[in-house]
């Protein structure tokens, strides 16, 4: 490996394009968040071949994490509904003349609800607050979406390049990854308009999820896992000597890389339970992809196998015209969302301690 | 870090190197410009009475609190630069390692480094890089192997690997120029129209629906087709570049219209969209990322540390760019009541100026100079409008006579071919250190990789008549661009900018899913109905819908799509497409990162999987016999032995014979199963095989 490449060198050659005081860049045996960025952060770098630093390797080595992350929430569910629902019909509820009377309004914990348009959210109101201070700044759905994603001004200088703020968490989480973390960071469901990681690594980008009882289609190859576990020996065998040192001058005898870790992904029971579900959850749920999505979303929480931002897409809300006509408007996206919706509060309530549930 | 700290201030405390003074590219700013967080509720209707009100010279009058204005403390890089780091050498260290990585992952036969003077030279691209790199005693890689080659330069000239008789064809030719006959023939195939299609695409943003605006299907076709036409008739660079800028008319028959609708910038008043145009203009065809700061504040004391011609720029400067757009309107004329898609039509208008006059939208007050309450049009480097022409015509006629224009697209067009730009990012020159001669403050070093090289490719294009096809085929021609990207020898990250070898790049989205085609031999087949009808269609390739929803026509390769949203009408597809990172022209731009879903859907995804076994055959076409995969056409032949078998797998997917090392490698396992099962087995071995997705 090229001595000009190694983590801490410095010489004559290489001087223009290095800092020249260590001490102010971190340089070191230890890693800084700045190096952090360098070498695992580079948006450019295709890492299939690169060998990648491990979990391990990265949460050791990373110490001067100068992002203080003050909050105590551990995960974020962030449930996106695209089209824009309509918050005087259902959280910000402003019963008037037009409101059906299917609605059936009702004071719970304090807050008037549509209780009949939404009856099993309702139940679970003692597990949420409302937060009816929020404003979009854009009128323009594409627009808002993307700004909701990103936190700023899409058409601000350089809003294109911004990443998701699910790939912000995980990026900063990732000092808090340990080896049994297998699973991405950032995660999203149920498919919609989904911002990237910008110009973050791809390895925050939003893993794309596709909910469906039997599981993730990708963890298992369709040939079944004996005719998988042949053809990988055999991709290893003639891939041949795949010894090359790691960034940080380490002898690695194994490849790191996507490849490996996509495998430690499949035909691994825990990550294979996370993206399976029994037909009473399914049923339970709503029976639709959203209320899949949910119960991926609750697993992949209850699991703690290293996702922390999970982003659910629903559309549908999009309700200008004949947002109260049985059978339609509204009320198809709520079919959906509220069964969903209320058991993956419920559930997660029921999961004690720090990996969901009540402050309580 | 004292936050308000004066830049000078800050390098004498931190007694910081020249490395931290040195400029660190726009691109690597984050988020903290802050935008007026207050913005109007606007829609583009109102946006249309706001133009109408400035035109008639009155005051926009907007009910809501004034903007944030931008301070410095909100461009966090200048306080500290040194969290952002110089995204030049960045590049340079990620293409070196990916390099060094991928030649340490794949069996390379044994090479030996060349001194430079003894490379030949094929034209003035060797001359000068080989010259440089004999005079400073770097050594170069050897050239590449004529398989590498011919695989090579069909990826980056047509987006399509060889066949297996092209790749037989070009090994067995003995004229000694066969490498430069493959290169015109390349150029002039319809794959080359396809996948130069793509790479305009990319830069002009071509898109349906985006954020800022939506062409519609409708002007997505027709700003395709023109660029598609473009290039087919190898029209002049300047000519293109002047039509797009100055076209007027209707957007369906005038593609070129789209360009300027494209440069809209909504929830803000017209200035906005002026800006935005200027913006994209300075962008795409001078290379001037930084317009987009300087159109909210002076250069000096944001830029310092980044872009020494930026930081000598001020707002009214750039202002001067934006006036240039200051007439032009555009109105939009659903295509009837019941749907949203429809024509927009552009006009310039006889007057109409920049006004100083806002305090909303997406950029900072803008409020008259020393009394003067608009901006007159003036070019960056240049003056205002001659005789019988319009402001549009001014810039256009302006922009292609300056050689920042050649420069930026031959630098462009070098880093599409060589992975590293001259200038890099391409998009944010730095044009007071182009030069290799001149004094530079200290710290600071010329940003071109060679100098001398840019120097002589902007004079190339300048007095070719700025023949895109001749600059592709400069390059594709020169040795420097055909060295192996084996270096045999100690290398160093101070020899990137020789191009002392060449460099690696996973292949795009859209080749990785046209070279699994080609591989497998198996097309896309999708099953799709027009609106309207109760029959569904199954074709081989995708349809291309209208925003009537009926089929407008059919295309085969993913090289030929119109943009990245496509194909609607297969998910699959498009989901596998989408996770190689092709973006959306939007907010999420393409990437050559690599992934875990990537690699999941290459070992897993039914795109792949769907192709490889000996019962893969496309029989629903209509009128259309049996396509058996490759391995099923390969099995069929009772003729081949194992060996042979091999060596076709590896041809169709590889473009390359194997080693025999391979060769001893794969044998065993014809012998532990079936040859069915082993030749399947290979099949899904050589997809996921690293050398297959990348060009190298």
């Amino acid at each position: 490996m090229d001595k000009h490449l190694e983590f801490g060198h410095s010489c004559e050659v290489c001087k223009p394009l290095r800092p020249a005081n260590p001490s102010l860049f971190g340089l070191g045996p230890m890693l800084g968040r700045r190096d952090f960025f360098r070498i695992a952060g580079t948006g450019v770098t295709g890492f299939f071949v690169v060998p990648m630093l491990s979990e391990n390797t990265l949460a050791a080595r990373t110490t001067d994490y100068s992002a203080q992350l003050k909050s105590t929430a551990r995960n974020c569910i962030f449930i996106h509904l695209q089209g824009a629902a309509s918050h005087v019909d259902t959280f910000d509820f402003k019963p008037g003349s037009w409101t059906p009377a299917d609605f059936a309004p009702e004071t719970i914990n304090g807050i008037l609800f549509p209780k009949g348009l939404m009856p099993n959210t309702a139940q679970q109101l003692d597990k949420i607050a409302i937060v009816r201070s929020m404003r979009a700044p854009a009128l323009v759905h594409s627009l808002q979406q993307v700004w909701s994603q990103i936190s700023r001004n899409p058409s601000a200088a350089l809003g294109k390049i911004a990443p998701n703020i699910g790939a912000v968490a995980a990026l900063e989480f990732e000092a808090q990854r340990q080896s049994h973390h297998r699973l991405p960071g950032f995660v999203t469901l149920n498919g919609g308009n989904v911002v990237s990681s910008g110009y973050f690594n791809a390895r925050y980008s939003p893993f794309a999820v596709t909910a469906a009882a039997n599981g993730l289609s990708n963890l298992n190859n369709p040939d079944g896992q004996t005719t998988f576990e042949t053809r990988y020996q055999m991709l290893k065998d003639i891939d041949g000597d795949l010894r090359t040192t790691s960034l940080l001058g380490e002898d690695v005898s194994d490849m790191e890389g996507f490849y490996q870790q996509s495998r430690a992904m499949m035909y691994n029971p825990e990550v294979d339970a996370v993206f399976r579900f029994t037909s009473e959850d399914q049923q339970r749920y709503g029976n639709s992809g959203f209320g899949n999505s949910c119960i991926v979303a609750r697993n992949l929480v209850k699991s703690d196998l290293g996702t922390r931002f999970i982003q659910i897409n629903i559309g549908g809300w999009d309700n200008h015209q004949a947002i109260f006509t049985p059978g339609q408007g509204i009320y198809r996206p709520i079919a959906q969302f509220d069964p969903g919706f209320a058991n993956l509060l419920k559930d997660l309530s029921e999961q004690p301690g720090t990996k969901g549930g009540s402050a309580r | 870090m004292p936050k308000n700290e004066g830049i000078d201030e800050f390098h004498k405390k931190a007694g910081s190197s020249p490395f931290v003074k040195r400029f660190v590219a726009v691109i690597f700013i984050t988020a903290t410009i802050l935008i007026p967080a207050e913005l109007s509720g606007w829609g583009t209707g109102t946006i249309r009475a706001i133009v109408d009100a400035q035109q008639r010279g009155g005051r926009v009058r907007v009910a809501q609190a004034p903007p944030d204005t931008a301070i410095a403390s909100d461009c966090n890089f200048l306080q500290d630069p040194a969290r952002f780091l110089d995204s030049q050498a960045r590049h340079r260290r990620g293409i070196s390692r990916l390099t060094e990585s991928f030649n340490g992952a794949i069996e390379r036969r044994a090479m030996k480094l060349i001194p430079a003077q003894d490379i030949p030279r094929k034209n003035l691209i060797d001359n000068i890089l080989f010259d440089k790199m004999a005079s400073d005693g770097i050594q170069s890689a050897p050239l590449t192997s004529d398989a590498e080659f011919l695989r090579r330069v069909t990826l980056d000239l047509t987006g399509q690997i060889p066949s297996p008789e092209a790749v037989n064809s070009f090994l067995s030719d003995t004229n000694p120029y066969k490498r430069e006959v493959l290169v015109d023939k390349l150029i002039a195939s319809p794959e080359f129209v396809d996948r130069w299609s793509l790479f305009f695409g990319d830069l002009l943003n071509i898109n349906s629906f985006a954020t800022n605006i939506n062409l519609y299907i409708g002007g997505r076709e027709s700003y395709y087709q023109y660029v598609r036409q473009s290039i087919a008739t190898n029209k002049s660079y300047a000519q293109i570049a002047t039509e797009l800028i100055t076209a007027n008319g209707s957007n369906y028959t005038n593609g070129a219209v789209n360009y300027i609708v494209n440069g809209n910038v909504p929830m803000g008043p017209a200035q906005d969209t002026m800006d935005g145009l200027a913006v994209q203009t300075s962008r795409v065809f001078l290379g001037l990322g930084s317009m987009d700061c300087l159109l909210c504040h002076d250069g000096a004391g944001h830029l310092d540390a980044i872009n020494l011609w930026g930081a000598s720029i001020k707002r009214s400067d750039a202002w001067g760019m934006s006036a240039f757009f200051a007439r032009t309107r555009r109105a939009f004329q659903r295509a009837s009541n019941d749907v949203n898609y429809g024509i927009y039509t552009v006009t310039e208008n006889a007057t109409g100026e920049y006004q100083l006059n806002t305090n909303s939208g997406n950029r900072q007050t803008r409020a008259p100079i020393n009394g003067k309450s608009f901006v007159d049009p003036k070019y960056l480097f240049g003056g205002g409008l001659n005789q019988g022409e319009n402001r549009r015509q001014a810039l256009a006629r302006q922009i292609t006579s300056d050689p920042q224009f050649a420069r930026a697209i031959v630098n462009y067009l070098w880093e599409e071919m060589m992975v590293e730009a001259l200038v890099s990012p391409s998009d944010s020159f730095d044009l007071n250190r182009l030069s290799g001669e001149q004094e530079l403050p200290e710290g600071w070093a010329p940003q071109p990789a060679n100098p001398q090289l840019l120097d002589a490719l902007t004079a190339e294009m300048t007095t070719n008549g700025f023949n895109l096809r001749h600059i592709i085929g400069l390059i594709a021609k020169s040795n420097a661009y055909q060295l192996s990207t084996q270096y045999p020898g100690e290398w160093s990250i101070a020899y990137v900018p020789y191009y002392a070898r060449k460099f690696v790049r996973r292949l795009d989205a859209e080749e990785i899913h046209d070279a699994i085609i080609r591989a497998t031999g198996m097309p896309p087949v999708t099953t799709f109905r027009n609106a309207g009808s109760t029959t569904n269609q199954t074709i081989l390739g995708y349809p291309v819908m209208g925003d009537d929803g009926v089929k407008l026509r059919e295309i085969l390769w993913a090289g030929q799509m119109p943009e990245p949203r496509e194909p609607r009408q297969n998910g699959t597809s498009r989901l596998f497409l989408d996770s190689f990172l092709r973006g959306n022209r939007d907010g999420n731009l393409r990437t050559s990162d690599s992934s875990i879903l990537q690699s999941l859907n290459l070992m897993n995804n039914t795109f792949v999987n769907s192709r490889i076994h000996n019962s893969n055959r496309i029989t629903n076409i209509p009128n259309t016999p049996e396509i058996p995969s490759t391995v099923r056409r390969l099995l069929s032949d009772a003729s081949l032995t194992n060996d042979q078998l091999i060596t076709q797998l590896y041809l169709q997917t590889l473009s390359r014979y194997p080693s025999d090392a391979e060769k001893a490698k794969i044998l065993p396992y014809y012998s532990r199963m079936s040859r069915q099962a082993a030749t399947e087995s290979l099949q899904w071995v050589l997809l996921n095989k690293v050398d297959f997705i990348f060009n190298y």
